[in-house]
């Protein structure tokens, strides 16, 4: 049984990168969410937050690198990214208030 | 003059996408590569006021071309842009344009022309200058007179000042109106003897030039060695005949000197009648000017008097902490001069047009030739034609050329707006003599013995050698 988490606190951030833009072309958005959020939840958080349908989520674990400076090391955080295909025709304007 | 160019939305919108193009390449934007962000991520990121910016630099230069070429505007000089409105996009356009002269019936002008008359004092001063030239000193025995040389020990000290100024077996003339070491202590020496030394204690003027010394009291301490007087030549035939040129008799000499003061009151008056006529011909013309060219002006004439000191910033303010004046000072005092040297160049190059005077490169050439001559006429006309040919390529380069012809035209348009207006009047327009192609004056030379011991004696007063401290 997954942990519940309120929808509001499932999309951490849209990304926007030149990979994610060209997705937006053909309808699909790439969030940042929270680690412990499965598909159900994010479908449900898009659709809340953009007013729109969602047909298919993908996600992902990326993992945190190492990163060093000189002799101390440390490592990014591990985060989740999902992949949300929308109805055909549906738009995010997923650069707002950024 | 002022412009409002509208530009259509259109065409903006062109010009930003160009714009977000040539900035994406600039701009690092994190997840994208360089040049790989699309517009609306870079009108997030930059904000849009900077796009149309970038838009605008581009825009406006072609905008205004077309708006000129459109319009046939003769533009002089960059145009200055302000932003009226955005939407629609308004801009007005402040743009210096090609003065317009109107020189009204120049033809018309009229101005009586000023005989040169030459008054016998001015040759007899000539004169003496030339006996000057070689008189003899004599020591002699009696107080100090103006017109008198003397040699003695000096030692001068100022108020505040630390060390005091000596100098000894100085020789100087004392002639009235010169100043040596500082203003008034010649006035102290007259009347003084031979020997010494001698006290002398009094107050530099307020409005002495250093501020450091006005209104100081100067010590002197003179010693007097000698005076000694001025013996001039008796002028007679023995001084034409020593004068080592063709002359025979006084009277030659003398004759002489008349044509050379005759001449040189000609020149004279035949530059103050140009003068005045031109300055006939500006109150009547009309012109109408942008500012700039007054402000070219200004800044020429400030190049110019700094000694190009003002090609940089550091150099220019030196120069001004040196003449203990702001810039704005400067302009400021400038300005009236300047703005009268452009009307005059503006109405005597309209005049120069109307009348169709033109200089062709055989005028040029000539003149370089007569330059070239007048480079060796000291050492005799036996030089060889590569040291010619030498002097010439210095001479004949297209910068000198160009001031040349600049020079050869303004000469033609003189002459012609003098021959309009003297037309009528007492003699009709003698060709006047060019401006500034008077043979240059060397340092005179003790014992110097050639036409232009003569010549040099004929203009105005020998230049009192100046002791300075």
């Amino acid at each position: 049984m997954p942990k519940a988490i309120h929808p509001y606190e499932v999309l951490r951030r849209p990304l926007v990168t030149e990979k994610s833009t060209m997705l937006s072309a053909v309808g699909k958005y790439v969030f940042e969410v929270a680690l412990g959020a499965n598909k159900p939840q994010i479908a449900t958080a898009v659709e809340m937050a953009f007013n729109v349908h969602v047909v298919e989520v993908n996600t992902m674990h990326v993992r945190g690198k190492t990163k060093r400076t000189g002799t101390s090391r440390g490592t990014q955080a591990s985060w989740k990214k999902a992949i949300v295909t929308l109805q055909p025709g549906e738009q995010i304007q997923v650069f707002e208030g950024i | 003059m002022a412009l409002e160019i509208e530009v259509e939305p259109e065409r903006l919108e062109a010009s930003m996408d160009k714009a977000v193009r040539r900035l994406s390449q600039r701009v690092r934007i994190p997840g994208f590569r360089p040049g790989k962000a699309p517009r609306h991520v870079i009108e997030r990121t930059l904000g849009r006021s900077a796009l149309v910016q970038e838009a605008l630099e581009q825009l406006l230069p072609d905008v205004y071309s077309e708006t000129i070429a459109a319009e046939s505007i003769d533009a002089i000089g960059q145009p200055s842009f302000e932003l009226k409105s955005m939407e629609p996009l308004v801009v007005a356009a402040t743009v210096p344009v090609r003065p317009t002269i109107d020189l009204k019936e120049y033809t018309a002008l009229r101005a009586p022309k000023p005989e040169a008359a030459v008054a016998e004092e001015q040759v007899e001063a000539a004169l003496t200058n030339l006996r000057r030239r070689y008189a003899t000193l004599d020591p002699v025995d009696r107080p100090l007179q103006w017109g008198d040389t003397v040699r003695a020990d000096v030692t001068v000290s100022v108020d505040g000042q630390a060390e005091p100024h000596v100098e000894e077996g100085a020789e100087f003339a004392v002639l009235e109106g010169t100043t040596i070491s500082l203003p008034g202590f010649l006035d102290h020496l007259i009347g003084l003897e031979r020997g010494g030394p001698y006290e002398i204690a009094y107050e530099l003027s307020a409005d002495f030039v250093s501020d450091e010394l006005a209104g100081k009291a100067a010590h002197y301490t003179v010693t007097i060695h000698e005076v000694k007087q001025e013996e001039l030549p008796p002028f007679d035939d023995d001084f034409a005949k020593s004068l080592g040129e063709d002359f025979e008799t006084a009277a030659a000499v003398r004759e002489r000197i008349e044509q050379n003061v005759q001449a040189q009151a000609e020149a004279q008056a035949v530059t103050a009648y140009q003068e005045e006529v031109l300055d006939l011909l500006l109150a009547t013309a009309e012109i109408d000017y942008p500012e700039v060219l007054v402000d070219n002006e200004v800044a020429r004439m400030i190049d110019q008097e700094s000694n190009h000191a003002s090609h940089t910033q550091e150099g220019l303010d030196k120069w001004l902490q040196q003449v203990g004046r702001t810039e704005d000072e400067v302009r400021e005092t400038l300005r009236p001069r300047a703005d009268l040297a452009v009307r005059r160049a503006l109405v005597l190059n309209e005049l120069a047009q109307r009348e169709g005077i033109t200089v062709g490169e055989d005028e040029i050439e000539t003149e370089v030739d007569r330059m070239v001559e007048q480079w060796f006429a000291p050492q005799t006309a036996d030089q060889n034609d590569d040291q010619r040919e030498m002097i010439r390529g210095m001479i004949a380069n297209e910068e000198s050329r160009a001031s040349m012809r600049h020079q050869l035209l303004t000469t033609a348009t003189l002459g012609r707006l003098t021959e309009i207006t003297a037309q009528d009047e007492a003699g009709d327009g003698d060709a006047p003599r060019p401006r500034g192609t008077r043979r240059r004056r060397g340092r005179a030379v003790d014992g110097a013995n050639s036409d232009d011991a003569v010549e040099e004696a004929a203009e105005a007063a020998p230049e009192a050698e100046e002791k300075t401290e």
